[in-house]
């Protein structure tokens, strides 16, 4: 799952994102089974793995990029797991509270380390682009709990 | 379709969801559109840019013209290009180039340059800068 998600990770930095600098977010989609599907534990593991791995390859590691992704993935590792938990939401809600939830935590950190809250002007925009890669994600880790599912 | 999910108590769209997918909209685009009107309504910027490195302010510019960014330390950051309305960036030392694929930006806008941690803005027009020196209310 790490090999997948930090292989997704450096390729989609290379798909066109309307905003400059951002990016589409798939290599989520395996953090988000393994809230939904397993435990908190795995998918914080994950998202501190594919984060590592994918900025060392990507050549990003350590940049305030790296930080930002970083940050915002453990979040939305920690709020899908919380919430999973609770039966409140399908795998789509998830995707979606865990891309909120990464993208303001990821524009926190980004604020802090430029010294100003212009980058906020943003988050509107990332977050309704955002909107589309939680509906994918969901599709992507539904069908991953269906193919690990027939595996098993 | 996602029957093993179900089967685990995970659906792939409930009703919370749908609920959520509304708030997430509704706030969302009401965000953007206030963004895209305090961006347009550019009363409160002057035409002064300012760029600023981790916070700190490295550089300001008044008048139209090409400028080299370096910080504190004197290494080149960026290549700023003003026209007396719109800043643009042409060339910079970091491997993203977000800052130049940014564009042209006008007062209320901003060009950010996040491995550089440098944020490039119009400089605000305070009360002094309008001449306020007492409100009576």
């Amino acid at each position: 799952m790490v090999a997948v998600s930090s292989v997704v990770y450096v390729a989609e930095g290379i798909v066109p994102f309307p905003v400059p600098g951002g990016k589409w977010g798939f290599s989520n989609f395996l953090v988000l089974y393994l809230s939904a599907f397993s435990k908190f534990s795995d998918a914080l593991l994950l998202a501190i793995s594919k984060s590592l791995l994918g900025s060392i390859l990507s050549g990003s590691i350590f940049t305030p990029g790296f930080f930002m992704g970083f940050f915002g993935s453990i979040a939305a590792a920690l709020v899908q797991s919380v919430l999973a938990k609770t039966n409140l939401f399908g795998v789509f809600g998830l995707s979606l509270i865990g891309m909120v939830s990464n993208n303001i935590v990821q524009f926190f950190v980004g604020s802090l380390l430029i010294g100003s809250r212009a980058i906020y002007m943003l988050l509107p925009l990332v977050m309704i682009l955002g909107t589309f890669s939680a509906l994918a994600n969901a599709y992507l880790a539904s069908q991953t709990q269906k193919i690990i599912g027939d595996m098993l | 379709m996602f029957d093993l999910a179900e089967r685990r108590g995970k659906v792939f769209l409930s009703k919370n969801d749908v609920l959520l997918l509304l708030i997430v909209f509704v706030v969302t685009s009401t965000l953007y559109i206030w963004s895209v009107w305090v961006k347009n309504a550019n009363t409160s910027y002057s035409k002064g840019i300012v760029v600023r490195v981790g916070g700190e302010e490295i550089f300001k510019i008044e008048e139209a013209g090409e400028w080299q960014i370096k910080n504190r330390d004197g290494k080149y950051l960026t290549t700023l290009h003003f026209d007396g309305e719109k800043v643009w960036v042409t060339e910079s030392d970091c491997p993203d180039k977000i800052c130049e694929k940014t564009g042209r930006a006008g007062p209320g806008g901003s060009i950010i340059c996040v491995p550089n941690r440098m944020i490039i803005e119009f400089k605000k027009i305070t009360d002094s800068d309008q001449g306020v020196d007492i409100e009576t209310w």
